[in-house]
């Protein structure tokens, strides 16, 4: 998985840090939908969030590039989708996606230099998704970076605490862009969190109630598939796909029987 | 006029302003609620933390916060429900602004005013009541067509807190 993680951990040699400050938010559903998120859930973003697509543009762009998922058998999960985001990037921020796509090219492989970061201030970039088994997850997308915790505190309550990664040298002007577009987008009323966590809250309401109780649900689409490449670690899959979250609940459910639970 | 009928009269305009700020914000006229914001308003909430006594820095222009916007991005969250398709507001929720202890801190010469309350906002949707209590600090500023918001921070006294879409 260290692979995945150095590619925003570990792609400059001074490394991160985080701003000042935590967003704490009380999600009304199990913690477990909220990490399985991060896991790739490709499905859920033309209707989730259908009124940014209605806002801001048509469809999601037509050229992509390396556009991959993934987990390993131990749980954890990874996105890497790299696209032409730039309508979308703050200039402050692309320019700082290029700066560290050349420091990445210096310590990572080729691969993953493409991913951490651009090859220009004009070129696109990777949104980076990911979740250490069971409760620890990352996000970068359009040069911003949080990472997160999502906390069980009882049945149907989860408290997800969230902190903005920047890097260590990381100038004023960029810090500033990625913390006003997490607020705006992220926080606990940001605008595209606040469609998530009505989702996840009516989901888990939903499963359960008794008549939702009587019809089993279909978890075989795409289950068991993936494939091994020479050039990055983990079981892939091209996008859309749900094997991470597949495994991910696989490997929960192998833990909570494993001992005769 | 002696000075103290002078200060109510500034304490009621400035009550009367959020009185039909809160009516225009719970009767879902955003629109019109834009309209009270000056074009380089900065609306933001600071997270609030759980720390020794005096620890809590909420000048540091750097504080992750719940809001950090412009007008711009206001106007966006306004639009966001326009459209019909943003699922945390569909269907909308019933909002009660109550807006009380109305200070009047200061007027600098140029007519701002500097100006604190204190605000609780109750939420009912889909089965779900939910109260959220906090002060505002907000500069205000008289403009052609009255007051207008120039700045506004929102100190909600929540540490963590749920899903919200409500302008405080």
């Amino acid at each position: 998985m260290r692979w995945y993680t150095d590619l925003i951990f570990g792609r400059t040699e001074h490394g991160v840090e985080v701003l000042p400050g935590t967003h704490k938010l009380v999600v009304h559903s199990n913690w477990k939908q909220m990490s399985e998120n991060l896991g790739g859930d490709n499905a859920h973003v033309p209707f989730t969030h259908e009124w940014m697509s209605n806002l801001f543009y048509d469809s999601r762009p037509e050229e992509r590039g390396l556009n991959f998922q993934g987990y390993t058998e131990n749980g954890h999960m990874f996105v890497c989708d790299l696209f032409d985001d730039t309508a979308l990037v703050g200039p402050a921020l692309a320019k700082n996606r290029a700066k560290l796509g050349a420091e990445a090219a210096k310590r990572l492989a080729p691969l993953q230099a493409s991913l951490a970061g651009s090859e220009s201030a004009t070129g696109g970039g990777a949104v980076l998704i990911g979740n250490i088994f069971p409760n620890f997850g990352w996000i970068e997308a359009f040069g911003w970076t949080l990472m997160r915790v999502m906390h069980p505190k009882g049945p149907g309550l989860t408290e997800c605490w969230t902190w903005v990664v920047v890097d260590s040298e990381m100038p004023e002007e960029a810090r500033a862009e990625a913390r006003a577009q997490i607020i705006q987008q992220v926080a606990p009323p940001g605008t595209i969190e606040v469609d998530d966590t009505e989702v996840w809250r009516q989901a888990y309401q939903n499963h359960r109630a008794p008549y939702r109780s009587r019809f089993p649900l279909n978890y075989q689409m795409g289950r068991g598939h993936g494939r091994r490449d020479d050039d990055r670690p983990g079981i892939l899959h091209d996008a859309p796909t749900e094997v991470g979250a597949f495994n991910f609940y696989e490997h929960w459910g192998d833990l909570m029987t494993r001992y005769g639970g | 006029m002696t000075v103290y009928e002078a200060l109510v009269a500034v304490r009621q305009e400035v009550e009367d302003f959020f009185f039909q700020e809160a009516w225009l914000l719970d009767n879902c006229r955003y629109e019109e609620w834009l309209e009270l914001l000056t074009d380089d308003v900065r609306y933001w909430a600071p997270v609030r933390s759980d720390v020794d006594r005096g620890a809590e820095d909420l000048d540091n222009p750097g504080l992750l916060a719940h809001y950090e916007e412009s007008k711009e991005s206001l106007a966006i969250r306004v639009q966001r429900i326009r459209t019909g398709l943003a699922w945390a507001d569909e269907p909308p929720a019933r909002v009660r602004h109550v807006v009380s202890n109305v200070r009047v801190e200061g007027e600098t010469e140029g007519g701002e005013l500097s100006v604190t309350s204190y605000i609780m906002c109750f939420k009912s949707r889909l089965g779900s009541e939910r109260w959220y209590v906090g002060a505002r600090q907000d500069k205000l500023v008289r403009l052609e067509g009255g007051l207008k918001i120039k700045s506004r921070c929102v100190l909600l006294d929540h540490n963590a807190i749920d899903s919200v879409t409500i302008i405080f």
